[in-house]
């Protein structure tokens, strides 16, 4: 089908799921350890949605994320390496360790950015778009939020204004049933989200939000119409959340049987079993091994870089005016 | 029974003492005084003193008005007393506590301390214990430090007895005529404006000799290691003192065409103070061990800097030494202070390599200059006194009284 | 020189800058077709089209978000905020994503967006369309902060604020746009960052930003017939503040009195006396002195506005009370 991944596109979303599950991991055992500073807000379980919207993407689309961004981060082609470095304040990190886990960006990969504020990159997603409106470039801009950001003001505003102006923006729900610690169906008014996608007069789409052909195949679908400028669609993406707000988070406002109603429908083990269904045995085996050796080589070269200098706060709060 | 004393301009006779100027009354005519008291400040040619009161009692009358120019020996003011010296010293103590408290709003506004901590603490020592000095404007404050005029004896018109800019500025002036923008002249100041002007017919000439401070730093570290605080200027004071009796040319007084030898060396020191620069003698500095020449050097840069010197600690110099090393210059070509015939200045220290036999050595290295009156002495008198004292300071050899 | 009116030089400078650079766009509520509530936008529309000029819902705070988003790729929004008092609706954008991008990003992309907006009492506008917010923003590293106080400042400093890849929050004031002055012809750009000042004098600085330069104007030709020689210091910005000029002022006059139509508490004046009570403290004759509105929401009554908001009156008085 026309909006559908390729085989090798595929291989490679697996890949990233992987990566990304495998830095999850080791963040969770490294706080154990105590060796963390800061709250981390792992995405354990939640990989498909970044992942697969992120590869039905073009290199020079731009995305903002959100506080969960790790998924995200990798699947728009971030290095593992420097991302790690930034969550750990290396000098090496893509912010020079200033941004640490939630506020990553990378202007290169079109990484604008994480964001801690819950919503607050949406309305940002919305001024990228009307720049690529105005330039005719044909680049899209994809703003990830979850169940708690659709609830506030700027969610509203912002699927008001992209869908006025036809901007090319697409609002990608990452709806992982909790907002913090209070669930789904006592924040939101609806149980649909995508319903509300109507009210602003665009198109909407709910998805298996962990099954990544699926999430790829539903962004690839609203991408065409937004390169046409046809303007923006909701895509609701239903997930769940698997380790909890975050790493500060002492859980027990999940309950256990909901946690393990999910467990099988974990998105990593749903695509390996269609992988392994496929030719080429060995092949998901040999790609886990090298995608967590690629996560522990890039955990220990970060772990071992330098802290920022503090001389380096001298050169004050501004872009040098020109 | 009313006892009276007076307070005359007294000092040591010599040409630097013909007259002075009465420059401020710091009472008021019929405040009380405590003897020893510092009651007026002169102005001669080389710096402004206080005069001390010779009594305690009130000041019942000034012969010598603010300006007045008077002679040595003139009556400045007389005290009265109505009861004995001892009585009434007795309530003066009694009278301190009581004035302190009664300094009317201004005073309280301020909170006490906060005004001239250090001014109030100096003047509650030696003045008049009624007069405290009222609070005072940052700017105020920095203008009389300046100026060396005293916040005790100053009326505030400013909010609350604030004392401002244009307070100071009338006390400092004789006759607060002074538009508010010109600065007159004070003190040690003006004693150099008036001297210098009498170096401008001596042919000077200038010799200048490197010598090694090794030996120097070895001695402060020896000194340093028994708790005393030693400085370059009194070494080099020290060795000065030591050197000069065997170049009697150089201690001398020209004068009229004569040259006298002085029998003893009265080394003037020169030394940079807040009102400017100032040079006190201190007599026979060639009996002082190292030690007690050290200790007599603080004791007048102190008194320097508090305007405390007395004439005679401004007099019959016989050779000046100058060190500006703490100021980082390399050389310095002083101007002979007349009558003397000769000024040692001394450069800072800095490291320069040597050879050591075939190795290279770096060692600490400073200027040593020499200006002398060429109707006096001459290059060759320079040349060897320059030598000795640079092996006198290179050979390390201190005595000591300790 | 010509002369045009303060909402007239804005609107020049615009017109300039949005003829040189494509970059440039302009939106905001009622700015295109209706040329703006203080016509500062009049005539854009036509000129530059819809796609560039735009009316927007009212969506403060998504507005903001936008030309966060669209600076980040290389536009230069310039989004008119009608009223300082909506500025509130603004400051998760400007706060926590405009003022931070430059920093915490480590300069990987621009932030060229200028927020324009309008304060200030004296109009009976009550209590929610009257402030002056400028101090709160001006609290905010990574943001600059200009508050223009003739049609010239105007001009010069919203040119450079388009210009600049830090977010300007560029404040004019609703009693100022009809005020007129000399304005150079041609293209000129003012240093933001940079204070002036407009009127010398010896006996004491009045430093003021905004309206508030012209009623210490007023009052500086009062005192000046009392005798009293004022020199007047424009602030024109406010973040960064122009250190240089405003301690080489006091150190002149030895007395400073500040003004400024926020409130006293907190008010810019709190920030430029601490730096003055900082540097130049061995040079101050007087205590220094703020005068600001009285801590108070604006009145709507006239008789109660004005005596909270300050005046030539309040400022002539204060300046009395220092040891002249």
């Amino acid at each position: 089908m026309l909006n559908n991944p390729s085989s090798d596109e595929i291989v490679e979303m697996f890949r990233k799921m992987v990566v990304v599950r495998a830095i999850e991991e080791r963040l969770g055992e490294l706080h154990k350890q105590g060796k963390t500073r800061g709250p981390l807000h792992r995405c354990d379980g939640q990989e498909a949605v970044g992942v697969g919207a992120t590869a039905a993407l073009r290199p020079n689309d731009v995305i903002t994320s959100t506080h969960r961004g790790h998924a995200h981060y990798i699947g728009k082609g971030c290095e593992p390496y420097r991302v790690i470095a930034e969550i750990f304040g290396r000098a090496s990190g893509y912010c020079r360790g200033r941004a640490g886990h939630m506020l990553v960006a990378s202007a290169e990969h079109g990484l604008l950015g994480g964001n801690a504020i819950v919503g607050a990159g949406i309305p940002i997603a919305v001024g990228q778009a009307l720049a690529f409106q105005l330039d005719r470039s044909e680049r899209i801009a994809l703003t990830f939020f979850g169940d708690g950001a659709a609830q506030t003001g700027v969610c509203h505003e912002a699927m008001n204004v992209a869908a006025l102006w036809k901007l090319p923006v697409i609002f990608v729900c990452e709806h992982n049933e909790y907002g913090l610690t209070v669930p789904a169906a006592q924040q939101s008014s609806v149980r649909d989200l995508a319903i509300r996608a109507q009210g602003y007069a665009m198109p909407g789409m709910q998805v298996d939000g962990n099954d990544v052909v699926a999430v790829y195949t539903a962004v690839a679908t609203a991408a065409a119409p937004a390169r046409r400028g046809e303007g923006p669609s909701f895509i609701e993406a239903r997930t769940y959340r698997m380790v909890g707000f975050s790493t500060s988070d002492l859980g027990g406002y999940q309950p256990d049987s909901e946690i393990e109603a999910w467990r099988p429908k974990d998105p990593i083990a749903r695509l390996r079993a269609v992988l392994a269904a496929e030719a080429r045995p060995g092949r998901t085996e040999a790609l886990e091994a090298a995608a967590r050796k690629l996560v522990d080589e890039s955990f220990e070269r970060a772990l071992a870089d330098p802290l920022p200098d503090p001389a380096e706060l001298a050169a004050g709060e501004y872009i040098k005016v020109g | 029974m009313t006892y009276r004393c007076e307070i005359r301009l007294l000092g040591a006779a010599g040409e630097y003492m013909e007259q002075a100027t009465v420059i401020e009354w710091l009472v008021p005519v019929g405040a009380a005084i405590s003897k020893d008291a510092a009651v007026v400040v002169i102005e001669t040619a080389k710096a402004a003193s206080e005069i001390a009161a010779p009594c305690a009692g009130v000041l019942e009358s000034i012969a010598a008005d603010v300006g007045r120019e008077v002679p040595v020996g003139a009556l400045l003011g007389v005290i009265r007393a109505d009861v004995a010296p001892d009585e009434a010293a007795r309530q003066m103590a009694a009278s301190a506590s009581d004035a302190a408290l009664d300094m009317g709003p201004g005073r309280a506004d301020h909170g006490g301390l906060s005004a001239a901590p250090a001014l109030s603490a100096r003047q509650a020592r030696d003045s008049t214990p009624a007069a405290a000095p009222a609070p005072a404007s940052p700017l105020a404050k920095r203008l009389a430090r300046e100026l060396g005029v005293d916040l005790v004896a100053v009326r505030g018109t400013g909010s609350s007895g604030r004392i401002t800019e244009t307070d100071v500025r009338r006390a400092a002036t004789a006759h607060g005529q002074t538009a508010p923008a010109a600065r007159a002249e004070l003190g040690y100041r003006k004693a150099m404006q008036v001297h210098m002007a009498r170096t401008r017919d001596i042919p000077q000439f200038s010799v200048g000799i490197d010598c090694d401070g090794t030996a120097m730093r070895a001695v402060r570290e020896w000194f340093l290691g028994r708790g005393v605080r030693v400085t370059v200027t009194d070494l080099l004071a020290w060795a000065t003192a030591q050197t000069l009796p065997a170049h009697q040319r150089l201690n001398a007084r020209f004068e009229g065409g004569v040259l006298s030898l002085s029998p003893e060396v009265n080394l003037a020191i020169a030394i940079a103070t807040d009102h400017g620069l100032v040079a006190p003698v201190v007599h026979r500095a060639d009996a002082l061990q190292l030690d007690a020449l050290s200790a007599r050097l603080r004791e007048l840069r102190d008194k320097a800097e508090r305007l405390r010197l007395a004439p005679e600690e401004l007099d019959g110099g016989t050779f000046t030494i100058s060190n500006l090393g703490p100021f980082g210059v390399n050389e310095v070509i002083a101007i002979v202070n007349p009558p003397q015939v000769a000024i040692l200045a001394l450069g800072a220290f800095q490291d320069r390599l040597f050879l050591d036999g075939d190795r290279l050595a770096a060692r600490p290295t400073a200027r040593l200059t020499l200006s002398g009156d060429h109707r006096a002495i001459d290059g060759a008198d320079a040349a060897r006194f320059l030598a000795e004292l640079r092996r006198r300071i290179e050979t390390g050899v201190m005595s000591l009284s300790i | 020189m010509p002369k045009l009116r303060y909402a007239e030089a804005l609107n020049a400078a615009l017109h300039e800058e949005m003829t040189l650079d494509p970059a440039i766009i302009l939106f905001g509520e009622d700015i295109a077709t209706y040329g703006g509530i203080f016509r500062v936008t009049k005539g854009l529309l036509e000129a530059f089209g819809p796609a560039r000029v735009r009316d927007t819902p009212i969506s403060e705070q998504t507005l903001a978000g936008m030309a966060v988003g669209a600076a980040m790729v290389g536009l230069k929004p310039v989004l008119e905020i009608m009223f300082a008092d909506f500025l509130p609706l603004t400051l998760d954008a400007l706060i926590n994503q405009a003022a931070m991008v430059p920093f915490i990003w480590a300069g990987q992309v621009p932030m060229s967006l200028v927020l324009r907006t309008q304060g200030g009492g004296g109009s009976g506008a009550g209590a929610q369309h009257s402030k002056t917010l400028d101090s709160l923003v001006a609290h905010v590293p990574g943001l600059k902060v200009v508050t223009p106080a003739t049609p010239r400042d105007a001009k010069g400093l919203l040119a450079a604020a388009i210009g600049d890849p830090n977010p300007v929050v560029f404040i004019e004031h609703k009693l100022l746009y009809n005020t007129t002055g000399e304005v150079p012809d041609g293209r000129f750009l003012l240093p933001i960052g940079k204070a002036e000042v407009v009127r010398s004098g010896n006996d004491v600085s009045i430093i003021a930003n905004s309206r508030m330069v012209l009623e210490s104007l007023k009052a500086a030709e009062q005192l000046g017939a009392d005798g009293v020689s004022a020199e007047v210091v424009d602030l024109r910005t406010l973040r960064p503040l122009d250190h240089e000029t405003i301690l080489a002022s006091v150190r002149k006059t030895h007395r400073a009195v500040i003004v400024h139509e926020g409130w006293r508490t907190g008010g810019i004046g709190a920030e430029v006396a601490a730096l003055i009570a900082e540097e130049a403290l061995d040079c101050l004759d007087s205590p220094i002195r703020r005068v600001g509105a009285r801590d108070l929401p604006i009145p709507y009554s006239a008789a109660l506005e004005a005596e909270v908001l300050p005046s030539a009156e309040r400022i002539r008085e204060t300046v009395r009370t220092l040891d002249l």
